[in-house]
């Protein structure tokens, strides 16, 4: 599903380049659950936004679903995002003007899907995740996990094949984690969602089904592992 | 996704409350300002435009060559319009007309000035005068016939008569024949009167207007379709020359379209050069200004906040949306704003039309069914929503989406400059204005106070005529036995600008090719201590000598001047060809015009019982008894006359009724850029407290006091400030420079106006950025630490 070559990302300045990313050679399948790990500073995130097209490598190739990333244009980009992609940070990144269920339908918005249809897919969602008697609040009304609910389910909307997760459960507590973690599980199994998601926490790690370890900018280690 | 930004803006706009009512009411306050001003522009464009066939109506003007200069007058022979009329097919139609005055009417004891015109019975095809009653072919063709407009008909006939037939007294003296009734000519037109009448009985009366060595009546003609106005003044421009082969004329005439010499009547040796356009031009720029003004403070708010837009563009871009879409999402919702103001402006436009009408002198009212009025509304709206919304919206929507979501956006070196840059721009033609306002002032103060070389204060003057005009002598010594009464004296002239001038004189060594226009003045003997101008050489003309001193003149020294007369008082000049008259005094040069031109070369002529004139200097204490008195000897010579007069200094201040106008509206509009400009740096110290509110509190923390804190935040805008203080230095200078040019007299351009502009918006800038600096410096330290 998707396949990074020699993946380089720098910063020039003056008389030297610092590498955020070196060489990076990694594939992933369709139905992984795969967590990067790695110390403050390793380039995780770095390389989660180019998964997610939302930065760019300075170097090296980029395949999704075998479409050269690095030759697409802005549109076509911007076009993967809303059908393919969907994201989930670790501030939860809500729009604090709209209400849980406009948060939720934005992407659908901007995919340009009928009134009805979407009226119905919201409301399917809210359900599903046990959410429809919070659709009229606003997200400073909520607590972090309820937020971070809100976060997965607005991902989620467009059926996206690929979900990243920064960090997801850093801002909460272990409660709620778990709740998250066995959330994104049961999108893997059930319906063959394929997560990639960033964490410090060996314990969300186990989650998933695949341990990439990062440090300076560079694979570690890159082994399958097995759910409990 | 409409309802999405829709949502997303209202709910935005109610969340940050001050910056949402700071460009609400800027951006309102701009739209007003610039809708009066396009009101006032379209009003001034459209004078003398409604009459019919508009581009065929031409004035006949001329151009008179003089030694010092050429100038365009409307003055021409009183015989010239039927004459080209006759001897040129291009004329459709042409009328000779005077100037307004006051032509006394009588009917059952009612008596009242009215104001007329002479004019002939083309007046009425070339103009579009709508009438009430009468047969426009028969209008003043006959001998003693007037037409009267509908309220001067009904103030004398009663409401509902057709006074068509019925006869009115014209100066107590002769019976008129009403033959029309015309509707009251419309605000916007320059040609306004009372009463027309027949131009033939006023060319009986003033034969000299026949000659076509004399000019004084104005012309104006309707040319058939599809004249060439340039060939046709190709034809005309000797016609005056050939006519006066006597004289040795001096006049070249011309056709100048009629509606166009409103805006563009101005003339400089033969070009036409300036004119009212150029307040209309100054204007819509100011409108432009102070409109950017306001948009500037929405530019500068919204990415002044754009860290807190930041995470929403983020997301939005994670999800998908394109660039593209932010921009429209941005420029939306500046659009809100921007038609949300056009609402409260159109509300406080209808509030101030009142006394904007009052400043413009103008009875404006908004027309809301005019589609171009609506047009330039809308359009102004909109385009005031795009340029404030596209700098932001493409700021913003040029955030990168990693950047902001994970918080780390900060404020670019590049940002930051171009917000100073526009705070900068802001201010800079804030204090424009305020400087351009206070030069203003001071040169209307300046024009009020110059000592003009007589004393204008406590003088009355009144038209003299009948009964007064005959037995002159009596009156005169009657008004002089009022208590509180110093002098009376009659003269021709009004001493408030031009009235009768030649350039007939010849004197010693005088250049024959020399031809230069001297002001004629008759004067009394007591003229000189009743107006206060004072005698540089010789005397005045005396009682003692009598009837011989009608043969002596007295110039003023600029006359002497440019005569090149040394030791002039016992010289002999002659006057007309025929008339040797000597120089018996010389008196100090007095502004016997608006200080916009230079003392001009004057004589004064001995004719004591001839001045249409009375001059009366009263004391100034108990004003109002001694005017009760001179009215009561002014009745009993002149029963059937309303006593009407005027204070010279009254009249003098309305020479500068348009600079008045100009400095009453040059003030309003700075005093708003100036309250626009405080808005936005309002809203931006508040920004900056609160983005540095964590530096203040570890400040705090460590010692500092508020003094120094408030110092601390105040200093960025005040070198802003210093910086658009010298950027408008030079630009108002050279702007006002060429203003007060047009004064041949002025106050100057004094560099303390500079100073006290510059330290008066220096005070307003730190009055309002101190506000939210106080409240900053105070804040409990631990508060500002707590929230990071």
């Amino acid at each position: 599903m998707i396949k990074l070559t020699n993946i380089d990302k720098y910063l020039d300045k003056k008389f030297q380049r610092t590498y955020i990313l070196k060489d990076i050679n990694l594939e992933l399948e369709q139905g992984e659950f795969a967590s990067i790990m790695g110390p403050s500073g390793a380039g995780k995130s770095t390389l989660l936004n180019i998964l997610g097209f939302l930065d760019d490598a300075n170097s090296g190739e980029y395949h999704f679903f075998d479409e050269p990333v690095h030759n697409l244009s802005e549109k076509q980009k911007s076009q993967y995002h809303k059908s393919h992609i969907g994201f989930v940070f670790q501030a939860y990144h809500l729009i604090d003007e709209l209400t849980v269920y406009e948060n939720i339908e934005m992407p659908l918005l901007y995919r340009k899907v009928k009134g009805s249809e979407r009226k119905g897919m919201v409301a399917e969602i809210l359900d599903r995740f046990n959410i429809v008697a919070k659709k009229d609040l606003f997200p400073h009304q909520l607590s972090g996990g309820q937020q971070q609910l809100v976060g997965v389910a607005r991902a989620l909307i467009g059926s996206p094949k690929l979900i990243l997760a920064d960090e997801p459960t850093g801002n909460l507590h272990s409660d709620q984690a778990t709740e998250i973690m066995e959330l994104f599980q049961k999108l893997n199994k059930e319906e063959g969602v394929t997560i990639v998601q960033v964490t410090h926490s060996e314990k969300m790690a186990s989650y998933g089904n695949r341990i990439i370890k990062m440090k300076d900018g560079m694979l570690l280690e890159n082994f399958p592992h097995m759910a409990d | 996704m409409l309802k999405n930004y829709l949502k997303t803006a209202f709910r935005g706009f109610r969340r940050q409350k001050s910056s949402f009512l700071i460009n609400l009411s800027g951006l309102s306050i701009g739209l007003t300002c610039s809708f009066l001003i396009f009101l006032w522009v379209l009003d001034e464009m459209n004078v003398n435009k409604y009459h019919a066939d508009t581009d065929r109506i031409v004035q006949i003007m001329e151009f008179q060559e003089y030694s010092e200069e050429t100038f365009a007058t409307l003055s021409t022979p009183g015989i010239i319009a039927r004459n080209l009329k006759e001897e040129y097919p291009d004329f459709e139609y042409a009328s000779n007309y005077t100037w307004n005055s006051d032509r006394l009417f009588s009917k059952d004891n009612l008596n009242y000035y009215e104001n007329g015109l002479d004019v002939e019975n083309d007046f009425f095809k070339i103009l579009s005068i709508d009438l009430v009653y009468g047969n426009r072919d028969e209008l003043l063709t006959e001998p003693n016939t007037v037409v009267l407009s509908e309220e001067t008909a009904k103030k004398y006939f009663g409401e509902t008569t057709n006074p068509v037939g019925e006869a009115i007294t014209y100066n107590n003296t002769t019976e008129l024949i009403v033959t029309g009734v015309f509707r009251e000519m419309p605000d916007n037109s320059t040609f306004q009167f009372d009463v027309l009448l027949n131009y033939d009985d006023w060319l009986q009366t003033n034969e000299w207007a026949s000659d076509w060595g004399n000019n004084g009546p104005r012309a104006i003609a309707k040319l058939i379709p599809g004249t060439d106005q340039n060939a046709l003044n190709d034809k005309i421009l000797n016609y005056v020359k050939e006519k006066d082969v006597e004289d040795d004329s001096n006049v070249e005439v011309f056709v100048y379209p009629f509606a166009e010499r409103y805006l563009y009547g101005q003339f400089e040796n033969k070009v036409q050069s300036g004119g009212r356009i150029e307040y209309v031009r100054l204007f819509i720029i100011v409108a432009i200004f102070v409109l950017l003004i306001a948009c500037i403070n929405f530019m500068n708010l919204s990415t002044a906040k754009a860290t807190k837009r930041a995470k929403e563009v983020g997301i939005r871009k994670s999800i998908g949306a394109s660039q593209g879409s932010l921009i429209g999402q941005f420029i939306g919702e500046s659009m809100i704003i921007s038609f949300f103001s056009l609402f409260i402006s159109i509300l406080f436009v209808e509030l101030s039309l009142p006394v904007f009408n009052n400043i413009t002198g103008k009875t404006i009212s908004v027309d809301y069914s005019n589609p171009v009025l609506l047009s330039i509304f809308i359009g102004t709206v909109f385009i005031t929503g795009l340029v404030s919304g596209s700098y932001p919206a493409f700021y913003l929507s040029s955030i990168e989406a990693v950047k902001s979501l994970k918080g780390s956006l900060k404020s670019s070196f590049k940002e930051v400059f171009a917000r100073k840059g526009l705070v900068v721009f802001q201010f800079s033609l804030s204090v424009i204005l305020i400087i351009s306002t206070i030069i203003i002032y001071r040169q209307i103060q300046f024009t009020q106070q110059k000592n003009l070389g007589y004393k204008k204060e406590n003088l009355v003057f009144f038209t003299v005529e009948d009964e007064i005009y005959d037995r002159w002598d009596t009156f005169k010594e009657q008004v002089e036995a009022i208590p509180g009464v110093q002098y009376v004296s009659r003269s021709s002239s009004t001493f408030l600008g031009r009235n009768s001038n030649t350039s007939g004189l010849d004197w010693e060594n005088k250049d024959p090719d020399s031809r230069i226009l001297f002001e004629n003045v008759i004067a009394d003997h007591d003229l000189k201590e009743t107006m206060g101008f004072e005698l540089v050489e010789g005397r005045f003309f005396s009682e003692e000598f009598g009837i011989t001193d009608t043969s002596k003149i007295i110039f003023n020294e600029r006359g002497i001047e440019v005569m090149g007369l040394e030791d002039p008082v016992g010289k002999v000049i002659t006057l007309w060809d025929d008339y040797e008259m000597e120089i018996i005094g010389v008196v100090k040069d007095f502004n016997f015009q608006s200080l916009r031109s230079e003392v001009e070369p004057l004589f004064f002529r001995y004719r004591p019982d001839t001045g249409w004139r009375g001059f009366v200097r009263i004391e100034s204490n108990n004003i109002t008894s001694t005017l009760a008195a001179l009215e009561d000897t002014y009745k009993s010579f002149n029963a059937n006359y309303p006593f009407e007069y005027n204070f010279m200094d009254d009249q003098y201040a309305s020479l500068y009724r348009s600079e008045i106008r100009i400095g009453e509206l040059a003030k309003y509009f700075s005093i708003f850029a100036i309250l626009i400009s405080c808005l936005g740096l309002f809203g931006l110290s508040a920004f900056t407290a609160e983005q540095r509110s964590k530096e203040i509190g570890i400040r705090k923390v460590l010692g500092a006091s508020v003094q120094s804190l408030v110092i601390l935040m105040s200093k960025d805008f005040t070198k802003l400030v210093l910086i658009s203080i010298f950027i408008s230095i030079p630009v108002s200078w050279y702007l006002m420079d060429i203003w007060i040019d047009d004064f041949a007299y002025s106050s100057g351009i004094e560099w303390w106006v500079f100073i006290a502009s510059g330290v008066c918006a220096l005070i307003i800038a730190w009055l309002t950025v101190s506000w939210q600096s106080i409240k900053a410096a105070l804040m409990n330290p631990v508060k500002s630490l707590k929230s990071e």
